[in-house]
C-alpha cells in the first residue's frame, strides 16, 4: 500500500491552471525528489496533496485512505508538512518548538507523554538542534531556525512526510545529514517526498526524481533517467555536468545558462 | 520540570495580587468605612447599618465584581487575538467590537431610550458586538485568514466609529453629546448588580470559547500551512477567537464603555514571563488584566474622588506611555 496516491490532481488557483491531471504515489520506503524550475507547481501539488489547497479534479489517498474522509487529526498522524516559508511567530524555546510536533497525539492541555517526549530528542538530535533546546527560537540564524523547523517536522513521526525545499538556507554539512535523515527514515519504511533545488541532492540521495513543469510531470524515474543534460537544457535552460564515473553514483553540476 | 513550576508560581502570584486589588476594591471608597464594619455588612447584613450595607452590597460590591471581570475579558481577548492574528499590536478594538458595541451604546444614548429603559443602553451595545462579528464574518468570508479578518475588521471599525461621529454631530443638544462623550471614556462607577447579572453570562461564554483556542493558537505560532497540517482546524479557531471576543469584550463594552490598551499592553507585558507560549499566556493575561483594570479603577477613586475621573482615560494614560517604553524595548532587541 502506498503512503501517498494521488491521481489526476489538477488545482486551478484563481484564473491560472497551476496543475494538470498530476498523478504520483509515494511507497513505503522511498525518498522522492521532488524537481522543476520556479512556479512549476510543486508547492501547489505538495499542499494540495495535503488538503490545504483546492483541487479542481483528481483524488488523493493517504496511507490507503481517501484524504477527502480523514479528519484533521487523523490525517496529521499519517502525513507531516514542513512548508517553505519558516514562521516563528514568537520568541518560544526551541524545546517547545519542537513539540508543536507532537501536537496531533496529544489531547487537552496533558503533559507530554514519555514517547512524545522521545520523539523531540530524538528528533532534535537528527538536525543538530540539542544544544540550542533552551533558546527562543526567534534568536536563531537563519539555517539553525530551518533545523529546529525541521526537527519539528520529524518530531511529528508520521509515516510520510513531505517537505518543501528542505535544504535551502541549510550549510553543505547540514544539507547532507538531513539527506541522511531521510535516508534513514526510508530505511525504517517511512516515506518522504522533498521538493529540492539543488540538482546534486537529488541525483545523490533520491531513490526516485519526478520532474514537473509548467504544472505537468514532465518525466519521473532513477535520477539517472530523469538528470540527463537534454532535459535539465529543455527545462531548466542550462548546461549541466552530468557525471556517474567517478565511483560516487550520480553527480549533476550546472555550469551556466545555455545559449538559445 | 521548572518551566512549569515558574508557570504555576507567576499565575499564583497573579492572582493574588488580583485577590488583593479585587478586596481594596471593596474597602475604599469615599464612604469612608472602617474595615471591619464594611465586611461585617458586606457578609451578614445587619440591622441597623443599613446604609453600610447599601454601599457594600450595592456599590461596592458590584464594581469590584465588573472591574475584575472587565480586566479578564480584556486581558483575555487580547492574548488570543495577539495569538490569532500573529501580530503583537492586535487588541480587540482591531476586529471592531469595541467600536461596534459603543456605536450601539451610543444609539441607546441618542435615541433616548437609555433614559426610559436603563438596560436598553447594555443591551443594544451587546447588538452591536454581535452584529459586527457577523459583518466581519461575512467580509471576511468562509475561508479567510487572519489577515482578511484584521481588514474586515478595520472596515467595521472605521465604520462604526464614522457612525458615533455622525450621532455627535446631530446630537439634540450639548447635553446629549456630552453624555456620550463621558460613556465612551469608560467607567465603573455607579454600576449596579443588574449590570453584573446582565454581562456575566455573555462574559463566561466569551471566556470558554477563547480558552478553547489555546491549543490551536499554539500551533498557529508556525504559521497557518503548518498549523492546519497539525490538525488545527483554522475555520474553528478563528470562530473561537472572533464570536469569544465578541462576547465577553462585546459584554465589558456595554457595562464600563470603551476601555482601551488593557488588551494590548497585558499580553505583551506578560508574554516572556510564560516562555512566549500562546496558550499560557491566556490564563496569565486573564489575570493580568483584571489586576491591571482594578488598580486602574481604585486610581480613579483614589487620585480625584471629586472629579468623577473616567477609568477609560486612566488606563490610556499608563498604557501610552507604556507602549512607547515597549517600542523602545523592542527596538534595541532587533538592532
Amino acid at each position: 500500500m502506498s503512503l501517498l496516491d494521488v491521481q489526476n490532481l489538477s488545482v486551478r488557483l484563481g484564473r491560472t491552471d497551476v496543475l494538470h491531471s498530476v498523478s504520483i504515489t509515494i511507497a513505503p520506503g522511498e525518498v522522492v525528489g521532488l524537481i522543476g524550475p520556479n512556479g512549476a507547481g510543486k508547492t501547489t501539488l505538495m499542499r494540495a496533496a495535503l488538503g490545504l489547497a483546492p483541487r479542481t479534479g483528481g483524488d488523493v489517498a493517504i496511507s490507503g485512505e481517501a484524504l477527502d474522509s480523514l479528519t484533521p487529526g487523523e490525517r496529521a498522524r499519517r502525513v507531516a508538512w514542513l512548508p517553505q516559508e519558516r514562521e516563528i511567530a514568537w520568541p518560544i524555546a526551541v524545546r517547545r518548538l519542537v513539540a508543536l510536533g507532537r501536537a496531533p497525539y496529544r489531547t487537552g492541555f496533558e503533559a507530554l507523554s514519555a514517547e512524545d517526549q522521545r520523539a523531540i530528542m530524538q528528533a532534535m538530535e537528527q538536525t543538530g538542534v540539542t544544544h540550542l533546546a533552551d533558546r527562543p527560537a526567534t534568536a536563531l540564524s537563519g539555517g539553525e531556525r530551518a533545523r529546529v523547523l525541521i526537527a519539528r517536522a520529524l518530531a511529528q513521526a508520521a509515516p510520510l512526510l513531505l517537505a518543501d525545499e528542505p535544504t535551502a538556507g541549510l550549510d553543505p554539512g547540514h544539507q547532507i545529514d538531513l539527506m541522511q535523515t531521510f535516508r534513514g527514515m526510508a530505511g525504517n519504511g517511512q516515506g518522504v517526498l522533498a521538493s529540492l533545488h539543488d540538482l546534486g541532492l537529488a541525483a545523490r540521495w533520491c531513490d526516485r526524481v519526478v520532474l514537473l513543469y509548467a504544472g505537468r510531470i514532465v518525466v519521473e524515474g532513477a535520477p539517472s533517467e530523469v538528470l540527463t543534460p537534454d532535459r535539465l537544457r529543455a527545462v531548466y535552460g542550462i548546461e549541466a555536468l552530468v557525471r556517474t564515473d567517478d565511483g560516487q553514483g550520480l553527480t549533476v553540476l550546472p555550469v551556466g545558462r545555455s545559449g538559445v | 520540570m521548572t518551566e512549569d513550576r515558574r508557570f504555576a508560581l507567576l499565575l499564583t502570584g497573579l492572582s493574588l495580587v488580583t485577590l488583593g486589588l479585587f478586596a481594596a476594591s471593596l474597602l475604599i471608597g469615599p464612604a469612608g468605612l472602617r474595615i471591619g464594619e464594611s465586611l461585617n455588612a458586606l457578609l451578614f447584613g445587619g440591622a441597623g447599618h443599613e446604609a453600610t450595607v447599601l454601599v457594600m452590597r450595592e456599590i461596592r460590591l458590584p464594581r469590584a465584581i465588573l472591574g475584575l471581570m472587565v480586566g479578564a475579558s480584556l486581558g483575555l481577548s487580547g492574548a488570543v487575538l495577539q495569538g490569532y492574528l500573529r501580530n503583537p499590536l492586535a487588541e480587540p478594538g482591531l476586529i471592531g467590537i469595541s467600536g461596534s458595541a459603543s456605536l450601539g451604546a451610543v444609539l441607546a444614548i441618542y435615541t433616548g431610550m437609555a433614559a426610559a429603559l436603563p438596560l436598553a443602553l447594555p443591551l443594544m451595545a451587546l447588538a452591536g458586538a454581535l452584529l459586527a462579528v457577523l459583518v466581519v464574518f461575512a467580509i471576511a468570508g468562509r475561508r479567510g485568514g487572519s489577515l482578511t479578518v484584521i481588514l474586515a475588521g478595520i472596515a467595521v471599525s472605521s465604520l462604526a466609529g464614522a457612525l458615533v461621529s455622525l450621532a455627535l454631530n446631530l446630537s439634540p443638544n450639548p447635553f446629549a453629546a456630552l453624555e456620550i462623550v463621558f460613556w465612551m471614556l469608560g467607567s465603573l462607577a455607579d454600576r449596579s448588580m443588574q449590570h453584573v447579572g446582565l454581562a456575566a453570562p455573555f462574559m463566561l461564554v466569551g471566556w470558554l470559547l477563547l480558552a478553547g483556542a489555546g491549543r490551536g493558537l499554539d500551533a498557529l505560532t508556525l504559521g497557518e500551512d503548518a498549523a492546519a497540517a497539525l490538525g488545527v482546524r483554522l475555520g474553528r479557531v478563528r470562530l473561537l477567537a472572533v464570536v469569544g471576543t465578541a462576547l465577553a469584550v462585546g459584554a465589558a463594552t456595554a457595562v464600563a464603555g470603551a476601555i482601551g490598551f488593557v488588551g494590548l499592553v497585558v499580553p505583551h507585558l506578560l508574554r516572556p514571563l510564560v516562555g512566549a507560549q500562546p496558550s499560557r499566556l491566556l490564563p496569565a493575561s486573564a489575570l493580568g488584566g483584571a489586576a491591571l483594570l482594578l488598580a486602574s479603577d481604585l486610581a480613579v477613586r483614589l487620585i480625584a474622588p471629586d472629579r468623577d475621573l473616567k477609568l477609560g482615560v486612566v488606563t490610556a494614560l499608563v498604557g501610552a506611555p507604556f507602549f512607547v517604553w515597549l517600542v523602545l524595548k523592542t527596538r534595541r532587541e532587533t538592532l
